[in-house]
């Protein structure tokens, strides 16, 4: 990747769910800027959620284009998408999303194992990671065993395992009280400004919003 | 996605989901159980009967010279006993009565029948040594009716023919009838009344058959007598042949059932746990790997299935005094695994469609 390339832009984007449903993003071209927090923000129904799911190369869009490290990816194959989903992005979803059945290491180790990490590997990652997050005693707990405000920071450190370039982050502190939310958000500025990580977050919440450094009106 | 990692995932995955692991484990240990002890007494019963018929009793062919015409000879008894579907031929002239040679004509008589061929198949030495051209070997009837204590001395006919004896023996199954009598080796004598051949297999009985009667080539049809376990080899066929067909398709009947249930148990699972799958979906995991997932994840509690059902079948069946052969039980086993592992992949198939986003997003 060149310095000049942006690891996410979108460019002349729109989306519709269905043949006669209502288009979204109304040719919508962005550069999302490195090291920085992005809110995706506007009312209910703008399609907040869904642009972070096009981010994501989860859904397809319409028209335009998604370039991840300057190249076009909406029309990539689905495993091709899979394996930049696995290597390229992380996600933070509004609940944690932690499989109840593993414990917070092996939960933060998950994406690693689709990008095809060794195990022993990514556990050393994932135990670093969990303890420049505050939660390195927590790693042998299972998600049940840990508050929200914990999980959702755990989350954060499953996103970063893989040392993606690009964060989305879709309502993270959206079930969390206030003081859960600003740990949340300082993993998040935390992972944009000492990971050099492009993080995108959708929100509509005037608290969040406050972290971030840029924002896409919807 | 390293396999190893697939594997690791696939068994943590199984083993947090113990109901529907459980479930799979129940239905496979079913299919065996009942495949088993119905397909499988079916089996046992059949290899009995197949065994029986394949008995070298069942597989005796026996061509008479009733008018002495000499087709029954060194050479046509060289030939038959090379042919690839012959086990064992021999040639065995008419009977002679015979006495203890040391007590004379006032001794009990018995019979004497001269044999040519390979004897290891006709009888069992169990003392002495094999006899060579013109000697004799006695059963353990003849010796006490001879007088004798050991198989020692020498028998002759009234024409004061003598034949040493060297040994005593056991008949072997198709000669049991000569066990109580006196063996002649008859090698130096050119030709003999009878030719029995004992075929490899139940199958081979008619094309054997026609393949000797073209190496004897009698003049005279009418001095042929043959018996021949022909009929019995078709009787053999027919029965195998339906054996078998009833029990493939209640084998098959019993996997399809099975595979059915193992298919709903895994399609609910995938349907319960949607968020997980959508979740690994999100974080990167490719549809070929998700659909190997919750296959492979169905594998593990299937073999442990498969070994319970088998081992308890196998043990009801020993029980109930119908034990079944090891390899079918193994294969019944192996089969049961494989279709529960087929069964998997539509529905992990079907997971692995899924759009991620209608699972993941939060209203």
């Amino acid at each position: 990747m060149s310095p000049s390339v942006s690891p996410l832009a979108v460019t002349d984007l729109r989306f519709r769910y269905a043949k006669g449903g209502q288009e979204l993003f109304d040719g919508l071209s962005h550069t999302f800027a490195p090291s920085a927090l992005t809110a995706l923000t506007g009312p209910s129904g703008r399609g907040k959620s869904t642009l972070l799911y096009v981010l994501g190369l989860l859904l397809t869009p319409s028209s335009g284009h998604v370039l991840v490290d300057g190249v076009n990816v909406a029309d990539a194959s689905d495993a091709e998408r899979s394996r930049l989903r696995a290597t390229r992005v992380g996600f933070v979803f509004q609940d944690s999303e932690l499989d109840p059945a593993r414990t917070i290491v092996d939960a933060v180790i998950e994406p690693g194992l689709y990008a095809g990490g060794r195990v022993v590997g990514l556990r050393g990652r994932a135990y670093e990671l969990l303890e420049q997050f505050g939660l390195a005693d927590r790693a042998d707990h299972r998600p049940g065993q840990i508050s929200g405000g914990q999980a959702q920071r755990v989350a954060v450190c499953r996103a970063l395992l893989n040392d993606p370039a690009i964060v989305l982050a879709d309502e993270p502190t959206g079930n969390l009280d206030r003081g859960n939310a600003e740990r949340v958000l300082e993993a998040l500025t935390s992972a944009a400004k000492d990971h050099a990580k492009t993080v995108v977050i959708a929100t509509h919440d005037p608290f969040v919003l406050s972290y971030c450094d840029q924002r896409v009106e919807l | 996605m390293r396999l190893r990692a697939l594997w690791r995932e696939a068994t943590a995955s199984g083993w947090a989901a113990k109901v529907p692991t459980l479930l799979v484990a129940l239905v496979v240990a079913a299919m065996c159980f009942v495949a088993l002890t119905t397909v499988g007494t079916t089996a046992a019963n059949e290899a009995q009967v197949q065994a029986k018929l394949e008995a070298a009793g069942a597989r005796r062919l026996s061509v008479t010279d009733s008018r002495d015409q000499g087709f029954i000879n060194t050479r046509t008894l060289s030939i038959t006993a090379g042919l690839s579907s012959v086990e064992t031929a021999v040639a065995i002239g008419l009977p002679r009565d015979v006495t203890n040679g040391r007590t004379g004509q006032g001794g009990e008589r018995v019979a004497a029948w001269p044999v040519q061929g390979d004897l290891t198949k006709v009888f069992q030495l169990v003392r002495g040594r094999m006899p060579r051209p013109g000697e004799a070997v006695v059963s353990s009837t003849a010796l006490r009716k001879l007088g004798l204590a050991e198989p020692v001395g020498y028998v002759a006919t009234d024409s004061k023919e003598q034949y040493p004896i060297v040994g005593a023996f056991l008949a072997i199954a198709p000669f049991a009838d000569l066990g109580e009598s006196i063996i002649l080796n008859a090698a130096d004598q050119p030709q003999a009344r009878e030719l029995r051949v004992v075929i490899a297999t139940i199958a081979d009985v008619r094309p054997t058959q026609n393949s000797i009667l073209t190496i004897l080539a009698p003049a005279d049809p009418q001095g042929v007598y043959i018996e021949s376990p022909s009929g019995l080899a078709d009787t053999a066929q027919e029965l195998g042949g339906q054996l078998a067909g009833f029990g493939r398709s209640l084998l098959l009947l019993i996997l399809g059932v099975g595979a059915f249930f193992v298919a709903t148990v895994v399609l609910s699972d995938v349907l319960v746990r949607r968020r997980d799958l959508g979740r690994r979906r999100t974080l990167g995991i490719t549809r070929s790997f998700l659909t190997a997932l919750v296959t492979i994840r169905t594998i593990g509690p299937a073999a442990t299935g498969a070994l319970v059902g088998t081992v308890t079948a196998l043990i009801v069946n020993v029980s109930t005094g119908t034990p079944i052969p090891t390899d079918f039980a193994q294969a019944v086993g192996v089969l049961a695994v494989i279709t529960a592992a087929a069964a998997a992949i539509p529905p992990a198939w079907y997971a692995a469609q899924r759009d991620p986003v209608d699972v993941m997003r939060t209203p």
